[in-house]
Formats: C-alpha cells, structure tokens, sequence
C-alpha cells in the first residue's frame, strides 16, 4: 500500500514539472497569439483588447497558476484559432486516441508474448527462426508504410475495412472498433517485434535459471514450468520495456491517425502546432504526458505483482 | 537377496559440444539398496551432479544417455517424457545444492510445497495448501502455518533448504536424491540439515542417494558410498569398508585431502597432485595413472576392471594389494 502512495506521490510531481516545463517553454516562444489570431492589419487598441480578454496582460506566474488550477478543475481555456474551450476540442479526440493505444496494446501484448515465449522454448529451431525473422521484418518496416500497406490490402484490395475515418462511437462499438483496428495494427506492429524480442531473450534468462530445474524436479512439464514459473519471472524486463515502448504509442499516434484520418489527439495536436494554437498544443501536451504517467504507473504497480520482494520498498 | 530401489546398469552420458560428443559418465553401475543411502563422492567435474540428473532425466537436451536406470524394476530411460513427469516429484524427489536459487522467487513457499501434491495426489489447493503446512512443520520450520504465505526471500538459505526438503518428500517418495545438500549451508546449519535428513530417512524408510565431495557428509547418512572419478566408479561398496580400507590409491587420496581437525594448525593440507584429466582427452588404460604414486607401466595398457578390494568393496585397480598393504 506505501508503494502504491509513493508512486503516486511521484506521479503527481512530475506531472506539476511537466506542466511548468510545457507552459514556460511556450512563453518563451517569441509570437504574439493576439496578432496571430487578428492578422497583422489589426489595429493596437483592438490587440490590447484581445490580450486582455485571453488574458495575457497579467504576469506570467499568475498565469500559470491559473492554468494550472483550470487544469485540475478541467477549464482549459479557450482554443486560440476555433475560439471554442479547449475541453470541448480534446474531449472527442480523446476517445479516439486512448481506444486506439489501448487497442494497440492489447494487440501487442497478444502478438508478442506467445510468440517470444514460443521462439524461446524452441531455440534454435524453426519457430525460433520463423519468431526473430517476424520480429526483424516489424522493426525494418516504418508503421506509416506498414499503415499504407494495410489500407492497400485491407481496404482497398478486400474491402474488409474503410480506408480511412471515423464513424464515432454513437455508429455502434462494433463500427468504431472496426475503424480502429487498422490503424491500431500498424501502431502494434514495431511494439510487438521489440517486445516479442525481449520476451525471448528474459525467458531464455530465467529458463536457465535454478528453480525452473527445480519446478522440472517436482514433475512439472516443460510447458507447464514455463507457463507456471518461467513467463512470470520473464516478465519484469519485458514489463518494463512495455513501459518505456507504450510511451511511444502516442507519438506513434499522431502519424498514424493522420495516416487513417482518425480526429484523434495526435491529429489535433499536429494540426494545433501547424496553426500556432499555442493553448491547445499546451494542453495537449500536458495530457498526453499526463496519459503517460499514467501508463508508467500501472508499470510500476505491476512489478510489484510480478516480483514480490518489491512490495516492501 | 536385498531388494533394491534403484539399479543403475553400464550408464553413459555425452555432452555435445562443438567438437563432438563429450563422455561425461562412462559404463556406470550402481545400485541403491531399499531404505538404504548410497553416497556419490569425487571432485567437481567427475560427473556425480551428470549422474543425479541422469537419474531425474534433467540433463540438458545436448546429452546423449545410454544404459539403463531401473527404477523398481522399470527402465526409467525407456519411458515417454510424458510418463517421467509422472515419476519426478512422485517416486523420485530432489534436492538441489543451492537453496537460494532452487525456489521461485515469484511464489509463495507454501504454492511451491503445494505444487507437487496438487500435480501428483490430486489434492485440492486448498488440501495441498494445508498438507504442505505440515511438511514445513515436518522439515522444522517454527510457526509452519503462518509462513506459508511468505515469498523465499523471507527465509534464510538453511531454512529455504527445509523448503526444498519439503518439497522433495511432499509426495513420500521411494528415492531421494540429494545433490550437495549441504554445500551452500554455514557449517552450523550443514549440521542442522544433515541432522534433519537423516531423521526424515530413518522415519520415512525410503532410499537415498546423497552426492558430496564432503567425506563427512557420506560417512555420515549413507550405507553405502561410490567413489567417482572422470566419469567411471573407481571404488565401491559400503561405507564400513570402504572408509575402513580404501583400497583405490583417489580413495586414499580423498581421505589423504580430508583436513583433520587435530592435525597441526599450519601443516601443509594434503592434495593428490595432478589435474582431473579432461574428459576431452582421457588418457588411455587407468584414468587416474598420471596422479598415481603406485603406477605401473601395465596401468597405461587397458582400463583396469572393477577388483575386489581389501574388505567387501570393489576398486578399479590393479595393484589393489600394493594400495592396502
């Protein structure tokens, strides 16, 4: 239980110096989102108006501790370009893009533990080969290529799936999962070669190891030691590069989304810098390391599950 | 005639290594009389650990094994891997030399203990977890019921070898085999453990195979003792004899190499010079020849067979009157 309110007392500092780093490091940007917003034409007083309406006339501190409560409290402030709250612009985009990395996910996880445990298990022979030749190919190949190539097979040479787009979740779970398998594949890909890769390496490790020779000793199958003892004493390497590799997924999400056109967070953040909307690219930012503080959270709690003695630090 | 639980005839085991097959045992033959001890004693590297996980059939998947192992009257080298399943942890129990690294650090002691009864008697978990209570009570463990739920980082290395001890017998098994059960230990745990197996052999009547390089330890629970050397038994026969007369000049020599508690503090312990040879390159006729003091040019013709020795035991040499003498 200590453990639990420890990590999660990191997990709040970090997230205020995330905040601080993402807030001061776009006020430094030189750009003046008033004159953005009104054109170079605009007259002074008309300016000034502005910036006292978006509030930029008071000192920074203050406005950064104002963000930051409207953060907690879930006011983001309004979107510079689409004059709308920043709450209203991220919170469709949002179920968007933690479906399709949850998906993704999942789908890596499925992909690459059976396959590093099986390529372990035979080493050297041919699932061996078959697993580290697979693994090789997903590293090589770019996701954004892997993404073309889907839609060019999936879509356009079977029609199984549409090309691109959104029907949002009111068309029914089945059609928005549809639209988002794709696209959450070619997010899965590079995971699962690398974490499939790890797999077999940390099983290989602990196959080695005394009590899987002990396990054996009590009459345990081979199947069943690595079911049992092996794969769970694997999995604290391989977990904690799951964290380091999910992190990636949201990057990952913002080539892929524009790949398949999904109106997620990685396209509205892409579309946010593209048009100098500094408050959202702000927001944004802090939510999406927000999303993975998060995810490096239930890491650390999952170590604790996989490997007792970390329980009592 | 003595029943025995474990026959082991004309053993051979070869490692595969990149420059071919390795003979690690070679032509072994032991038995191990019902209810009684047999100990396997000779240096690291001389194929007495080969020999235990030969028995088990755990030796990695780069061994070649031939001969055969009865096991109350089946070939344990014949069965399907499937049916060795059935015998490891049920008719055969193990206990291994590091108590530190033989448990799952991911599991609780109990589960480990439970496993086996689960797997071999069927129990549920629930009446696995409670018999494997009582064999933690059984090894001495204090307060057995309360550190069922404890992880083996919990335990220190004497009472995690209680543990493995535990689980070895949770399925009472006809033979033990434990392979250097005491190394690891402090000197005044070894003691405990030993003290413990040979309490738990006398009350449980089954067989045991103990392998040590520590003569103390043989002398001390078997009946019967095989000295092992490159691969071969050099002597055998019961530890009365056999530590009464060694008749094989390495058996001389291990009792030579056994410090002596009164021995002057300072004088020079006694080593048998030489190197094991390497099993890559077995010299010709007796193994043992280059380190000999008794050697003779007819020890280098052909590999002396099994000899009766000064009392009851058998010894692989040929100048076995010389040695006694």
């Amino acid at each position: 239980m200590l453990f639990i309110v420890r990590r999660l007392a990191a997990l709040i500092v970090t997230l205020f110096i995330t905040a601080s780093v993402a807030f001061f490091l776009l006020e430094v940007i030189p750009g003046d989102p008033a004159l953005d917003m009104l054109g170079t034409e605009a007259r002074e007083d008309t300016l000034a108006a502005l910036r006292t309406q978006l509030g930029l006339d008071t000192p920074l501190w203050l406005r950064f501790f104002h963000w930051l409560a409207g953060f907690v409290t879930g006011d983001l402030g309004m979107s510079f370009r689409y004059r709308v709250p920043v709450t209203e612009l991220i919170w469709d985009p949002l179920f968007v893009t933690i479906p399709l990395g949850l998906l993704a996910i999942a789908i890596t996880i499925v992909i690459s533990l059976p396959l590093g445990a099986l390529a372990a298990r035979y080493r050297g022979k041919a699932p061996d080969v078959i697993v580290t030749l697979l693994t090789q190919l997903g590293l090589a190949i770019p996701n954004f290529w892997f993404a073309v190539l889907l839609i060019l097979v999936f879509s356009i040479g079977l029609g199984w799936f549409a090309s691109g787009g959104f029907p949002g979740w009111e068309a029914g779970p089945f059609d928005a999962f549809k639209a988002l398998l794709l696209p959450a594949i070619s997010l899965a890909l590079p995971q699962a070669a690398i974490i499939a890769r790890v797999t077999r390496s940390s099983v290989l490790e602990v196959l080695d190891q005394d009590f899987v020779r002990t396990a054996r000793a009590k009459g345990l199958t081979r199947s069943s030691t690595l079911w049992k003892h092996v794969l769970r004493n694997a999995m604290v390497p391989v977990v904690t590069v799951m964290g380091t590799q999910f992190t990636f997924l949201l990057a990952g999400s913002i080539i892929v989304e524009n790949v398949f056109y999904l109106p997620g967070l990685g396209r509205l953040i892409f579309q946010a810098i593209t048009q100098r909307d500094l408050v959202v690219i702000k927001n944004v930012v802090v939510l999406i390391a927000a999303l993975i503080m998060i995810i490096n959270f239930l890491v650390d709690i999952s170590y604790a599950i996989i490997n007792p003695r970390l329980r009592q630090r | 005639m003595m029943q025995n639980t474990l026959s082991v005839q004309n053993l051979s085991v070869s490692l595969r290594t990149d420059s071919g097959y390795v003979p690690i045992v070679r032509d072994l033959s032991f038995d191990v009389r019902k209810g009684a001890a047999l100990g396997i004693v000779g240096e690291s590297g001389c194929g007495k650990s080969m020999t235990a996980l030969a028995v088990m059939r755990l030796l990695p998947d780069s061994a070649q094994t031939s001969g055969s192992i009865m096991l109350e009257g089946n070939d344990l080298l014949q069965l399907s891997e499937g049916a060795m399943c059935a015998v490891r942890g049920a008719r055969i129990g193990m206990v291994f030399q590091e108590p530190m690294t033989a448990l799952n650090p991911a599991h609780t002691v109990g589960k480990q203990i439970a496993e086996g009864l689960r797997l071999h008697k069927g129990l549920s978990s629930r009446a696995a977890i409670e018999e494997a209570g009582n064999l933690m009570d059984l090894v001495g463990i204090p307060n057995a019921g309360a550190r069922l739920s404890d992880f083996p980082h919990q335990f220190s290395g004497g009472q995690r070898q209680r543990v493995v001890i535990a689980m070895a017998l949770a399925c009472k098994p006809d033979l033990l085999v434990a392979d250097e059960p005491t190394t690891a230990l402090d000197v005044t745990v070894q003691l405990q453990i030993l003290e413990l197996l040979e309490k738990l052999i006398a009350d449980m009547g089954m067989s045991l195979i103990v392998i040590s390089h520590d003569l103390g330890v043989i002398g001390r629970l078997c009946d019967d003792v095989m000295v092992m050397y490159a691969g071969q038994a050099v002597e055998k026969g019961t530890v009365a004899d056999v530590f009464d007369a060694p008749s094989h000049p390495y058996t001389r020599g291990l009792f030579g190499a056994l410090p002596e508690a009164q021995e002057d503090i300072g004088a020079r312990l006694y080593t048998i010079p030489g190197v094991v040879p390497s099993p890559f390159a077995l010299p010709h006729g007796c193994k043992f020849a280059d380190r000999c003091g008794y050697v003779v040019p007819a020890c280098r013709d052909a590999e002396p067979p099994l000899s009766p020795g000064k009392l009851g035991q058998l010894a692989r040499c040929i100048k076995v009157p010389e040695v006694v003498a």
